[in-house]
């Protein structure tokens, strides 16, 4: 487990998700990422914005976007990646969960893998699941809740490539 | 000294005060409808209609009530004072203007921005005021 979690790790890493935090979950463990502004093609914004709870200014600049952003309630999306390393099934609660909880998962895990899940075997039986926790908050003023997307337009698989991190795991 | 038109100074400051007006509620009117405020519309107009609407009512007012009043038609006012006059109406109007234009590019919140406009806007009422009011004053004095 541990030979695993240094390979997310890097390729987190790599990516800017410098930011990790660590959970166990049953048979394994869990690497939640910070919260990040996305496109709506899935990828990053450009820092700061990338990190910013709130939309920002206009960037890059050019004058349909500021008309856009002069006339229309600013939308940002929102993505947090957990990666779930464990050989027990697990499936969806359906609970949906607020931005503001998901951004306290930061501070709330561990900042490395507890020796004692890293030690434990890799087996066939184990799985990696990317978990995508897509928000959306129309307006803003961060006073606006940002809601989860359930149904998001963009596919699992697409946020990780368009993360980098697809090809940071040699995908 | 110099002096300019009574009837001259109320039209210009009547035309740059209704016009400019007219220019921001139509620019905050299509962002209400286009959704830019979201349920905050109210407090958008909340704060539009008391910064313009007391001092453009002042001179509708005042070119209501001398409409057909021709004992001052004849009357002056010193060009010095127009021109304070105009000049402040302008600043001031302005500040309002760039207050809604500027914020896309500031990113603060624009509601936000609004309430933080009275640090710039709030010691101006009193001093537009007495510069669009003033022609006006003179003709009753």
């Amino acid at each position: 487990m541990r030979d695993l979690d240094a390979k997310l790790s890097r390729a987190l890493d790599s990516r800017g998700y410098v930011e990790k935090s660590y959970y166990a979950v049953p048979g394994g463990f869990a690497i939640g990422t910070r919260l990040e502004q996305i496109d709506d093609s899935g990828r990053p914004k450009t820092e700061p914005a990338r990190w910013a709870s709130s939309p920002g200014p206009i960037n890059p600049f050019s004058l349909g976007a500021y008309v856009r952003a002069l006339f229309t309630a600013p939308k940002g999306r929102y993505r947090i990646i957990v990666f779930i390393v464990t050989a027990t099934p697990f499936g969806s609660s359906g609970k949906t969960v607020s931005a503001d909880e998901a951004q306290k998962w930061l501070s709330a895990g561990l900042n490395k893998l507890p020796p004692s899940i890293g030690a434990q075997p890799y087996t066939p039986d184990v799985t990696t699941t990317a978990l995508i926790y897509e928000f959306e908050r129309v307006g803003d003023s961060t006073a606006t809740p940002a809601h989860e997307v359930t149904q998001s337009s963009i596919p699992g698989q697409e946020h990780l490539v368009n993360a980098g991190i697809w090809a940071a795991l040699g995908g | 000294m110099p002096t300019t038109s009574l009837e001259i100074v109320r039209t210009r400051l009547a035309g740059v005060w209704l016009g400019t007006s007219a220019l921001i509620v139509i620019l905050v009117a299509l962002q209400s409808l286009l959704g830019k405020y979201g349920d905050r519309t109210q407090d958008a107009w909340g704060w539009l209609l008391p910064t313009i609407m007391p001092t453009s009512g002042v001179i509708v007012t005042g070119l209501v009530v001398t409409a057909l009043d021709s004992a001052t038609s004849g009357s002056a006012v010193r060009t010095s004072f127009y021109r304070l006059a105009l000049a402040l109406s302008i600043f001031y109007l302005a500040l309002v203007l760039l207050t809604i234009l500027i914020q896309p590019l500031t990113g603060t919140a624009t509601l936000e921005l609004m309430k933080r406009s009275n640090l710039w806007l709030g010691p101006y009422p009193r001093s537009r005021r007495i510069g669009a009011r003033g022609p006006v004053r003179l003709e009753e004095g």
